[in-house]
C-alpha cells in the first residue's frame, strides 16, 4: 500500500500544505514575538528613564550625586538595567554598573547626542564601557528650562536574544509537533481512504488474469465498499461463466475428438487452429507439429486450399470431394464453411474456416459395385438372349428346312434358355438371400449326409473329366443350418471345383469336427486364384478370367450365393489358394451337439 | 523484417504448389498406365506448362529475395535450396510427359500392356515424390532419409523389368520375324523414366539435410 501512487500523491500534497502553513505560521509568530519583546524592553527602558528624570534633575540640581548613585545601583540590580546619568557636556555623573570616575566622556554617544537635541534618543550598539552589545534609551533632563544632562537606561541585548531564542525554540517545537501530528493524521486518513481502492485494484487485476478467488467479505459502507460489492458479484458471475465455458469447451472437445468425421479449423491467414484425431489419421498429421502452420503447407492439396478460399468468400457451406492417395487411399467428401465472425472483431475481413471431412471410401466402393452389378446383369442377360434371337432368326430365314442343322439350332436355343433360366434363378436366390427372407427354418442337419448326396450327384460329371471325387468323413456331423441352403453351398463349391480342375485332377470334400467348430473343406487341384483376386471373388459377377468362366457356363453368382448363405448360417468362409496350385474353400460352422434333432 | 517473412511464406506456398503439381502429374500418369488410356495426356501437357511457369516464377522470386533482402544463415540456405528443388520438380514433370508419350507409342505400335511391375514402380515413385516434398517442407531429415532409401527398391524394379523384357520377349519376337520392338522399348523407357523420377525425389530429399544440419550429406557419392 505504501508503494501506491494513490497514497503518495494526496499525501505529498497534504504534507506540503501542512509543512508550509505551519512553517509560515511559526515564522510569522516568531517575528511578531521578537518585535513585541523589543518593543516591551524599549518601553521598559523608556519608563525607567522617564521615572528617573525627576530624581536625576533633583540630584543634579542639588549636587547630590552620591545618593543618586546608590539609588540607581539598587534599582539597576533589581530591574537588571544599567542606568547612567550624564552631564550636558557628556561627563558621567553616576552609573549603576561602573565607577563614574573611571568612565570617559560620553558626549560622543549617538543616543545622548539625539537626546540632548530632541529630548530622547535611542541606539543599539556595542558598549565601550562594558564590552557587550546594549540597547540604550536616553532622556534629556531639564532644570528650570535649561538642559542639565541626560539620564540613560540600557539593557543588555543578550537578554533580548535570550528571550527571543526561548520563544523561537518553543514555537519551533510547536511547529514540529503540528507537522508530525498533521502528517500522521493525513497519512492514516489517506491510507484509510485508499486501502479499499487498492484492494479493489488487486481484485480486478486477479479477475483479468483469470484467477478468481473467493470474494472478500465487505462491510456495507461508503461508495468504495459498494464498488467492491459490485466487483465481488462480477467475479462470482464471471467465475460461473468461466466454469460453464470450460465445461462447454471440454464437451465440445470430446465430441470433436470422438467424431468419425475429420474436423479441421483454420484461421484468417490459413493457419491450422484445430485438428481432431480423425483428421490427423486421414492425413497423418502431427497436431503438435502442425498446429499453427498454414494448411497448404501441411495438407498440400490444391483442392482443399481452393475449398477454403471459396468457403471464405461465400455465406453458404461449400461441398466437394477429394481423392487421397497418401498416406492411405481415401475418398473424402468435404464441406467447408466460414466461421461467422462478430462484427467488431478485427479479423472480420478474413474469417476462419471449418472443414469437415467424411470418409466415403466404403460408400464409393459400394457404389462402384452396384454400378458394376447392374452393368453385369444386363450383360449376362443379353448374351444368351442374343444367341437365342440369332438362332431363331436363322431358323425363320429358312434354316428350319435344313434338316442337317435345324435340330442343332433348336438345341442351342434350349441350351441358352436353360442358361438364362439358371441365371434368373440365381439372381432370384441372391435377391431372396439379400432380403434375408428364406433362411428361417433352421434345424440340426447332418452335414455328412448332404455332402455324400452332393458327391453322388456330381460323380458322373467328375467321371467325364476323369477327376477323382473323394470325401473323408463317414460319421455323422451335425450343424445348425438349413438343408436346402447347405446343399446349394456344397453344389456350388463342388461344381466350381470340377469346372476349374483340369482332367485327371482330384476334388476332395473334407469334414472335420473340432472341439468348437465344424470345418468343411472343398479342395481341388485346379488352376487356383491369384492372391490379388481373392478378396473379390465373393462379389457378384466377379470373375478372375471372364472369357474362361463364361465358356464354362458359370453365372458368376455361385460364390456370392455361397457367401450369403454361409453368413445366414452364422458360419464363415475362407479361401486358401495360389495360382496353379489348387484352391481350398473352407467353411467354419459353429458347433452344435451330436444327434440333437 | 515482417515483409521478408511474408515473402518467404509466399515462396514456400508457390513451392508447395509446384510439388503438389509434380505429385499429381505422376499420379495421373500412373493412372494412365493402369487404365492404358490416353485420357490423361491433355492434363499432363497442361500441367507441364503450369509447372514451367511456376519454376520461372519461383526462380525469379528467389533472385529477387536474394538481392533485396540478402538473407543470412538458415534463411539463406533455404532460399538457395529452393532453386534446386524447383529444378528437380520441373524434371519430374518432364519425365511425366515422357511417360505419356511412351504410353502413346506403346498403344499405337504394340499390343503390349505396361507390366504390373511398372505400375508397382509408379506407385512407389509417386509415394517417393510425395514423401520427398513432405520431408522438405517439414524440414524432417528422418523422413528424407526414409524416402531416399526407397530409391533402391525402385532401382531394383527397374533392373528386373529391363532383364525380363530384354531376355525373352524381344528375342522371341525378333526371331518370329514380326518384331514388336515398340512395346518392349516403351516398357524399358517408361521404367527408366520412373526411375529418373525416383532419383529426382532423392535429390529433393538431399536438400533437406543442409536445411536441418547445415551440411551436405551425399552418402551415395
Amino acid at each position: 500500500m505504501w508503494s501506491t501512487r494513490l497514497f503518495w500523491k494526496p499525501f505529498t500534497y497534504f504534507s506540503l500544505l501542512i509543512i508550509l502553513s505551519s512553517v509560515i505560521g511559526g515564522a510569522t509568530t516568531i517575528r511578531w514575538q521578537q518585535e513585541q519583546i523589543i518593543r516591551q524592553l524599549e518601553l521598559r527602558l523608556r519608563n525607567t528613564a522617564i521615572a528617573l528624570q525627576s530624581p536625576a534633575e533633583e540630584a543634579l540640581a542639588h549636587q547630590d550625586i552620591e545618593d543618586f548613585q546608590s539609588v540607581i545601583q539598587t534599582m539597576a540590580s533589581q530591574i537588571n538595567t544599567r542606568i547612567t546619568l550624564v552631564g550636558k557636556q557628556g561627563q558621567v555623573f553616576a552609573d549603576s554598573h561602573k565607577d563614574p570616575q573611571q568612565l570617559d566622556n560620553h558626549g560622543d554617544r549617538p543616543e545622548l547626542i539625539t537626546a540632548l537635541k530632541t529630548g530622547n534618543g535611542s541606539s543599539k550598539r556595542f558598549s565601550d564601557s562594558l564590552g557587550i552589545e546594549m540597547l540604550y534609551i536616553a532622556y534629556r533632563i531639564e532644570h528650570q528650562g535649561t538642559t542639565v544632562g541626560c539620564v540613560r537606561a540600557a539593557v543588555n541585548t543578550q537578554q533580548i536574544s535570550d528571550q527571543v531564542a526561548d520563544i523561537q525554540f518553543k514555537i519551533a517545537t510547536l511547529v514540529l509537533i503540528i507537522i508530525v501530528g498533521g502528517l500522521s493524521i493525513a497519512g492514516i486518513g489517506i491510507s484509510k481512504m485508499t486501502q479499499p481502492v487498492v484492494h479493489l485494484i488487486e481484485e480486478a487485476r486477479e479477475l483479468t488474469s483469470g484467477q478468481i478467488k473467493k470474494p472478500r467479505n465487505l462491510s456495507k459502507g461508503n461508495e468504495f465498499d459498494e464498488l467492491g460489492q459490485t466487483l465481488n458479484n462480477l467475479s462470482k458471475t464471471l467465475s460461473k461463466r468461466m466454469r460453464q465455458l470450460e465445461r462447454n469447451h471440454n464437451e465440445l472437445l470430446v465430441v470433436l475428438e470422438g467424431m468419425k468425421e475429420g474436423v479441421i479449423a483454420v484461421d484468417g491467414s490459413d493457419c491450422i487452429r484445430f485438428a481432431n484425431e480423425a483428421v490427423c489419421r486421414m492425413f497423418s498429421l502431427d497436431v503438435k507439429r502442425d498446429e499453427g502452420r498454414p494448411i497448404w503447407e501441411v495438407l498440400r492439396n490444391q483442392m482443399i486450399e481452393t475449398t477454403v478460399h471459396k468457403a471464405r468468400k461465400s455465406d453458404e457451406p461449400f461441398h466437394g470431394k477429394i481423392e487421397l492417395l497418401t498416406p492411405h487411399e481415401l475418398h473424402l467428401s468435404l464441406s467447408a464453411s466460414a466461421i461467422p465472425s462478430s462484427s467488431h472483431s478485427s479479423s472480420s475481413k478474413n474469417p476462419g474456416v471449418i472443414i469437415v471431412f467424411h470418409d466415403i471410401t466404403e460408400i464409393h466402393r459400394l457404389e462402384n459395385m452396384r454400378r458394376d452389378f447392374v452393368a453385369n446383369v444386363s450383360h449376362e442377360l443379353k448374351t444368351p438372349l442374343a444367341s437365342i434371337q440369332a438362332f431363331a432368326e436363322t431358323l425363320i430365314d429358312g434354316a428350319i428346312h435344313d434338316d442337317d442343322n435345324n435340330m442343332l439350332f433348336l438345341t442351342r436355343i434350349v441350351e441358352q434358355s436353360d442358361r438364362l433360366n439358371l441365371l434368373i434363378q440365381d439372381l432370384l436366390s441372391i435377391a431372396r438371400l439379400e432380403s434375408g427372407e428364406n433362411v428361417t427354418d433352421f434345424a440340426s442337419v447332418d452335414l455328412t449326409e448332404i455332402a455324400q448326396r452332393c458327391l453322388n450327384d456330381h460323380q458322373s460329371h467328375a467321371a467325364k473329366k476323369n477327376i477323382t471325387l473323394v470325401s473323408n468323413q463317414i460319421d455323422s456331423v451335425w450343424v445348425f443350418a438349413e438343408a436346402d441352403g447347405l446343399t446349394q453351398i456344397l453344389d456350388n463349391l463342388v461344381d466350381n471345383a470340377l469346372k476349374y480342375t483340369p482332367e485327371d485332377g482330384t476334388v476332395s470334400v473334407n469334414i472335420q469336427a473340432e472341439s468348437r467348430a465344424v470345418r468343411l473343406q472343398v479342395t481341388d487341384t485346379g488352376i487356383g486364384i491369384p492372391a490379388d483376386h481373392q478378396d473379390r471373388i465373393f462379389e457378384r459377377f466377379y470373375r478372375v478370367d471372364k472369357a474362361r468362366s463364361r465358356q464354362l457356363g458359370g453365372t458368376g453368382l455361385g460364390l456370392a450365393i455361397v457367401k450369403h448363405l454361409v453368413n445366414a448360417f452364422g458360419a464363415e468362409v475362407d479361401v486358401i489358394s495360389a495360382a496353379d496350385q489348387g484352391t481350398t474353400f473352407q467353411i467354419t460352422f459353429p458347433l452344435v451337439d451330436d444327434g440333437d434333432a | 523484417m515482417k515483409r521478408f517473412d511474408q515473402e518467404l511464406t509466399e515462396l514456400q506456398h508457390r513451392l508447395v504448389e509446384m510439388g503438389e503439381l509434380a505429385e499429381s502429374m505422376i499420379a495421373t500418369v500412373v493412372r494412365g498406365l493402369e487404365d492404358i488410356s490416353m485420357d490423361v495426356s491433355d492434363v499432363i501437357l497442361k500441367s507441364e506448362d503450369v509447372m514451367d511457369n511456376l519454376q520461372v516464377t519461383i526462380d525469379s522470386e528467389v533472385v529477387r529475395i536474394l538481392t533485396i533482402y540478402s538473407p543470412v544463415a538458415t534463411n539463406l540456405r533455404y532460399v538457395l535450396t529452393v532453386t534446386h528443388v524447383t529444378s528437380n520438380l520441373e524434371r519430374i514433370g518432364d519425365q511425366a510427359v515422357n511417360i505419356v508419350e511412351l504410353l502413346q507409342l506403346m498403344m499405337a505400335r504394340s499390343t503390349m500392356k505396361p507390366e504390373p511391375r511398372i505400375i508397382q514402380m509408379g506407385h512407389a515413385v509417386r509415394e517417393m515424390v510425395n514423401g520427398a516434398i513432405g520431408a522438405y517442407i517439414n524440414k524432417d531429415s528422418k523422413e528424407a532419409d526414409k524416402y531416399r532409401n526407397r530409391d533402391e527398391y525402385v532401382d531394383s524394379l527397374n533392373d528386373q523389368i529391363m532383364r525380363e523384357v530384354l531376355s525373352e520377349e524381344v528375342a522371341l519376337e525378333a526371331l518370329k520375324g514380326e518384331p514388336d520392338l515398340a512395346g518392349p522399348l516403351a516398357q524399358i523407357l517408361i521404367a527408366r523414366a520412373l526411375e529418373r523420377v525416383g532419383d529426382h525425389s532423392c535429390n529433393i530429399c538431399d536438400e533437406v539435410f543442409p536445411l536441418v544440419g547445415g551440411d551436405h550429406i551425399k552418402p551415395f557419392q
